[in-house]
């Protein structure tokens, strides 16, 4: 893991985000070359919280199973939802 | 323990909003307690796990602090989110907030679209060292929950009361030392191993292959190199030193000619070991190039002497060919090596309690800050790459150890100025000795941006250096 990332905005901005274009994070998606990640989460009745990570796999030998935009991938876990 | 069902996780829809959570965990950072260390499962997952059986911050916050290693992290619990950095502050954590009360956390400070009129310069480090906040759904207003502590908090500078309390030593050798620091050494000799090994393990009995170490030749780096080849049974060892182009030495360093002595007695010490060298001659026109980069990465610590040190960081961990980098950052923090500390020292006007406690209180407050002044800014430079650096010597372990002596164990600044290339740092030197790098053990400290010229490239005789620590770069600040 290498960078992480939240924001709790405003609910009516969700629409207008870009968040799957990696520019939207700037120098943040520098950080871990394998892996981004992000989730968008009601977070009270007029914000949302986005959750967003940059994964560097260094440690785990068998790691977590993470969602990518493409499917699953192995990497250092970063967001783990119960 | 009961244990939550881990929720599936599937392709990712970009369209899918998630209403129901319950808890998420951002982990950015390692784990080492042998307690939490599972090698079937990463760290963020024995993380998570724990969390999830916490009910309250007290407990959370209970939670984080017996964690050891570096990191920072975002919890997601229901209503609130969590979010902080540990003890030292080894990962960086920047929030800013804009004037609709939205709120922004990220490691790096970023440009956000202008919707949110927040840009790199509203981000500022808001989340100290070791500092816990929560940010409840029904006020956002960041509230402390606390400060994470040693378990064993520094004791106070001296228990002892005149001259003669303190160990015959010969202020001119490192030979003529006693009993009382050769214990001590011994100690640290094997914190240092164990600090090592945990952070080249990989899982049980897995470790990286190949790491690599900013190597300025000096104490610190030379130290570190020789733990990894004398323990680590690495493929290669790569020691990288960067040099900077100046008018007047061209790409000659004292950092380049200490790498190459401290590289020979590595070698003659340990000759198994797959130590690699890798000089690497940075030309003004790279670090042209590279301004803007460094500028952001930096920020918000946009000093000069911050410029100087970012900019040494940024190329050597470029030229790092591999993720995991070792460093002897810290070291001067924990056994007192800067100048500053003989110069406290000093003030004392040889009242013996006085000088010493004064002595005390500037390497206590320098290790405090830390986290502040270095070790963000660090974390972002190097993470920049896509790589990760490793601190042995901020191992929570050792220094619990280190903090728990009087400050005369630590450094002899009583030796005066003209040895204080063995007083400072009295103990690691003695460590140095011990391990038969003699050369290295007496080798006086050369700081990062004066070893490897990157103050005299950046400045290009700027008279106020002398104000570094405070003076805001213009080569920096134009980017924002």
């Amino acid at each position: 893991m290498c960078g992480i990332f939240a924001a709790i905005i405003k609910h009516e901005k969700i629409p207008s985000l870009d968040v799957k274009n990696l520019d939207f994070f700037g120098q943040l998606n520098a950080r871990g070359p394998d892996v981004n990640f992000y989730r968008i989460y009601e977070f009270n009745s007029e914000s949302s919280l986005i959750l967003a990570g940059w994964t560097l796999n260094l440690r785990s030998e068998t790691p977590t199973l993470m969602p990518t935009d493409e499917g699953l991938v192995l990497g250092e876990a970063f967001l783990i939802e119960f | 323990m009961t244990w939550p069902l881990q929720k599936a996780l599937h392709v990712f829809d970009a369209q899918a909003y998630k209403k129901a959570s319950l808890f998420s965990t951002i982990f950015n950072g390692e784990i080492y307690n042998p307690k939490y260390f599972d090698p079937q499962i990463s760290d963020t997952t024995i993380l998570s796990k724990n969390l999830a059986v916490c009910q309250n911050s007290d407990q959370i916050f209970d939670l984080l602090s017996d964690l050891d290693g570096p990191f920072s992290l975002i919890y997601h619990a229901r209503n609130k989110i969590y979010f902080g950095r540990d003890k030292f502050g080894r990962r960086s954590l920047l929030s800013a907030t804009n004037s609709e009360g939205e709120i922004f956390i990220s490691s790096v400070a970023i440009n956000l679209p202008d919707m949110f009129k927040i840009r790199m310069k509203n981000f500022s480090e808001t989340v100290l060292a070791g500092q816990i906040f929560e940010i409840s759904s029904q006020n956002f207003e960041p509230k402390l929950v606390g400060k994470l502590q040693l378990k064993q908090p520094f004791l106070p500078a001296t228990k002892i009361q005149s001259p003669e309390d303190l160990p015959s030593v010969s202020p001119s050798n490192l030979v003529q030392t006693s009993e009382f620091y050769q214990n001590l050494a011994q100690k640290i000799d094997q914190f240092l191993e164990n600090s090592i090994l945990t952070r080249t393990k990989i899982s049980s009995n897995i470790y990286a292959k190949n790491v690599s170490v900013f190597f300025s030749g000096g104490l610190d780096s030379t130290v570190i190199a020789y733990y990894l080849g004398k323990y680590g049974n690495f493929e290669t060892i790569e020691l990288v030193n960067v040099t900077f182009w100046t008018a007047h030495g061209k790409f000659t360093s004292p950092d380049r000619e200490h790498a190459e002595s401290a590289f020979l007695e590595l070698t003659k010490l340990l000759p198994d070991a797959n130590f690699v060298k890798k000089y690497v001659n940075v030309p003004t026109e790279d670090l042209e190039k590279q301004a803007q980069n460094i500028a952001f990465s930096s920020y918000p610590r946009i000093t000069i002497i911050d410029e100087s040190l970012a900019t040494s960081l940024h190329f050597l961990a470029q030229h790092a060919s591999h993720k995991h980098i070792f460093s002897g950052l810290g070291a001067d923090e924990l056994f007192g090596g800067y100048t500053r500390h003989l110069r406290a020292f000093q003030k004392g006007e040889e009242n013996f309690l006085q000088s010493w406690q004064l002595c005390f209180d500037e390497v206590y407050q320098e290790f405090q800050r830390i986290g502040e002044r270095n070790l963000g800014r660090d974390d972002r430079m190097i993470s920049f790459h896509g790589k990760e650096i490793r601190l042995p010597f901020l191992d929570e372990n050792l220094v619990e150890f280190v903090g728990s002596l009087d400050i005369f164990a630590k450094c002899r600044p009583d030796f005066g100025a003209k040895s204080w290339n063995l007083g400072a740092k009295y103990l690691l030197r003695l460590v140095a000795q011990n391990l038969g790098l003699t050369e290295t053990a007496t080798r006086m400290k050369q700081a990062m941006q004066f070893g490897t010229r990157s103050a005299k490239a950046l400045n290009k005789g700027n008279k106020k250096i002398h104000k570094a620590d405070s003076t805001v770069s213009d080569n920096l600040a134009q980017f924002f």
